[in-house]
Formats: C-alpha cells, structure tokens, sequence
C-alpha cells in the first residue's frame, strides 16, 4: 500500500507535472493515498498519519527538503521510503539510480528495496543527500573528526550522507572550500609572471565516521535552501537505518 | 527535473595547502597532503606527499610518493619514492626504492622482503660473531702477555734485592732460560 506526500505546488508547471505523476501511477497500477503538505498539515504530521495507518510504502513526491523531511520519520521503521523526485538534486538522482518520472513510477511497481546509511545531526536531524555551511568571508572554523583536528579558514563546507557515495562504507564526507584563497590575485599575479601553471590544491576533502564542526559564530547549516541545524554541530553516521526503493540494475544485452 | 552534478567526495582524501592537521589520518583508499600534518598517516592504498607538504610523524601505505618533506618513520609495503624536491629524515622501510637526483634522505633504510637481503644479513652477523670471537682471542693474548711481562719484573726486582744483600746473580747463556747460578 502507497501513501503519497505531494508539495504544495508552487507554480503551474509543478501542478501539471504533479497531474501528470498521477495519471503514470493509475496507469502502473500503483494508486494509493494522496495528500499535499499545506499550512494546515505539515510534512511531519503527514508521515505521521501514513505510519499510524500502517503503509508500508510513503513516497515522497518534491524536492530535497521534503524528502529528506520524510526519510527523517522513517529512519528504523519498517515502512520503505520512495522517491519521485520534481526540482530535486541530482544527489537524489545519483542515490535512486533514477533518470526521469517515469523511471521513479516504475521502480515504485518493481519495488527493490535496499537499506542505506544516514548522516545524523545531533540531537534529531537527519539528511539523505547534502548540507552546506556557507559564509561570504573566509572564515576559520574547528573541525573534528575521528582521531584528528584542524583549524580551517573555509567559504564553503559540503557535507555529504553516507548514502551517496559508497552504501557499504558508512562515512560522511566532507569537502572544504576556500574561494578566497583560489581566486587570490597576488598568487594568480605571481604564478603568471613566473609562469608557472596555477595548481589548484587549497580543496581538501575528508572522510569519517564522527564529525564536529566549530565556528566562533553560529552559522546556518543549510539543506535545500532550509536552515537544518546552526553550529557547533556534531554529526554521526547511522548505519543501515533507512529503507528505500531504488531502480533495478538494468542489464544492456543489445548487440552491437 | 535535476540541477546540475558536482563532485562527491573527491579522489580519497585531500589535506589541501592551507590545512594543518592534528592527529592520526587514517584512509583505506588513497590519502593526498598538500598542507601540514602532525601525526600518523596511515593509508591502505597510497600516499602523496607534494611539494608544500609536511609531515611530522610515520607514515605507512603500500605506495608512498614522497615531494614534501617527511620527518619520522616511512614503511611503505610495495614503492616508495623520494622525487627531487623530496626530504626525508627518518628511517624508512621498504620493498621498492626510487631515489631521483636532488631527493635528501637523512637516516637508516631496511629494505624488506628480500632473500638475498636476509642471507647478507645472516652473513654480517656471522662476520660480526667471528670478529668478536677474535677480539676476545687478542684479550686473552694481551693477558697473558701482561702476566709474563709483570712474572719477569718481580724476578727482576728479587734479583736486585739479592745484590744489595752481597749476592749477585749471572745469566749463564744469552738464552732466556730460568735457570741462575749462584756465584761469589
């Protein structure tokens, strides 16, 4: 039994896409419960509902933001979390295995659920594909993870979930950005006029299990366009926590 | 329906020029250090260590490519490199060495996995047992030497002793024999 939670649509297009979902679903024979978030019922409550009625399918039908709201409620449940994906990242794409709509809707029916690891933001967050932590200014943050520490000046920190890049090893990853540095116009001034090739080796990237990021001022951690969490923030990997519908591996068998 | 891709997670990981690290960096794919680490870097597949790196502290993978500079103990199971802006002070542990012309290279190498390695060094230990075993041959020598030499001056001063109480002794032959005659 499905249960979806459709976006509120905020222009025409997204209605008509929202239209068209429907009538591929009747047409997969995958109907069930439709209902679209509003002022009135928040994401929140509408996981809610769907688990007190005991679905054991809630598809999340929008953005990033709302499917990571909804796999946020079904972490360790029994209830499988899937995905048509309207305006969304390719993040979603790359966790799903999903090209278009029609993809999605047919996985949906083929239904190969698999149980991925989830990036935990203490006390209660949780995100499925990417968080950023940006600031204008180059700024120094404190980060620690597993055995190490580092003061960092940063523009741009990428968290990734674990779920993204590799299932079977549960690590969060973590990219470090200084745009400031890169584009500095003395080392760009000097490197031209000895004529030596600019190197681009201000990017770090890390991989851990725990992870703590420090700054002297708060600053928003944000997913989709959403403020999530503010730091200091301390996240963890869940492993094997969320289940989810993903597309078959298709095997190419046309001839050359 | 998707904006577009970017990069996740990178190639392993990269400590990049502006970072200073602190601690143990351990990785089971590839670990690149543009910038500065204080502690262990531990890899399961390979290191780089480029031009405005610096390590302070072991360093253990299968391949280790070393341009930076290095302080501390560098085991790496299969290759290990020292590029001509590289420096190493430390010992360093290794099946495969390439040192390039300009590399500096302070401290002991072991070269390891090696037969031909290991019959040297049994042959250095033995050469090293027969040396001690002859150093203690010339003590004993020595000592003996020295016994013979200290019996002859104690006869020697017997000797005088008896000539200023009225005896005198001569040697009978120019033979170093024991044998004294009593005389007049």
């Amino acid at each position: 039994m499905y249960y979806y939670i459709l976006e509120q649509p905020k222009n025409g297009s997204i209605a008509s896409i929202q239209k068209k979902i429907q009538s591929l679903l009747a047409f997969y024979g995958i109907t069930g419960e439709i209902c679209r978030v509003s002022p009135a019922r928040s994401i929140e409550e509408l996981t809610q509902i769907a688990l007190a009625k005991q679905y054991n399918t809630i598809v999340a039908v929008g953005s990033d933001y709302l499917i990571n709201s909804v796999a946020k409620h079904l972490q360790n449940t029994e209830c499988a979390l899937g995905i048509i994906p309207i305006n969304a990242s390719s993040y979603i794409q790359k966790l799903i295995g999903l090209g278009d709509i029609k993809d999605a809707c047919i996985a949906l029916k083929e239904r190969k659920i698999k149980t991925i690891n989830l990036a935990y933001i203490l006390p209660d967050n949780f995100f499925l594909t990417k968080a950023n932590i940006v600031h204008d200014k180059s700024t120094i943050g404190t980060i620690y993870f597993d055995k190490c520490q580092t003061n960092i000046r940063f523009t741009n920190i990428a968290i990734y979930s674990p779920s993204l890049v590799n299932h079977d090893e549960p690590k969060i990853y973590l990219n470090i950005e200084n745009d400031k540095e890169k584009n500095n116009f003395l080392n760009k001034t000097f490197s031209w006029l000895v004529g030596k090739k600019q190197i681009n080796n201000f990017n770090t990237y890390l991989r851990m299990r725990h992870l703590v990021i420090d700054t002297p001022e708060p600053m928003p951690v944000i997913l989709d366009n959403k403020i999530i969490a503010k730091t200091p923030i301390e996240i963890k990997v869940r492993p094997k926590v969320l289940k989810i519908i993903c597309a078959r591996v298709k095997i190419n068998t046309d001839k050359k | 329906m998707f904006d577009k891709d970017q990069e996740i997670g990178g190639p392993g990981t990269v400590v990049g020029s502006n970072v200073k690290l602190n601690g143990v960096l351990k990785d089971a794919n590839d670990i690149t250090i543009h910038g500065t680490v204080d502690g262990e870097v531990i890899s399961d597949k390979n290191v780089q260590i480029t031009e405005t790196a610096k390590v302070k502290g072991p360093i253990t993978a299968q391949e280790i490519i070393i341009s930076g500079k290095a302080s501390g103990t560098v085991l790496a199971h299969k290759k290990l490199e020292l590029t001509p802006t590289g420096k190493v002070y430390g010992s360093i542990e290794t099946k495969d060495l390439v040192i390039r012309s300009g590399a500096i290279f302070v401290g002991k190498c072991k070269m390891i996995g090696h037969d031909e390695n290991q019959k040297n060094e049994e042959d250095v230990t033995n050469i090293d047992k027969e040396n001690e075993t002859q150093k203690e041959d010339k003590s004993k020598d020595e000592k003996n030497d020295k016994k013979i030499e200290d019996e002859k001056d104690t006869k020697n001063n017997e000797k005088e002793e008896k000539k200023e109480g009225g005896f005198w002794f001569k040697h009978k032959s120019d033979d170093e024999k024991p044998k004294y005659e009593l005389e007049k």
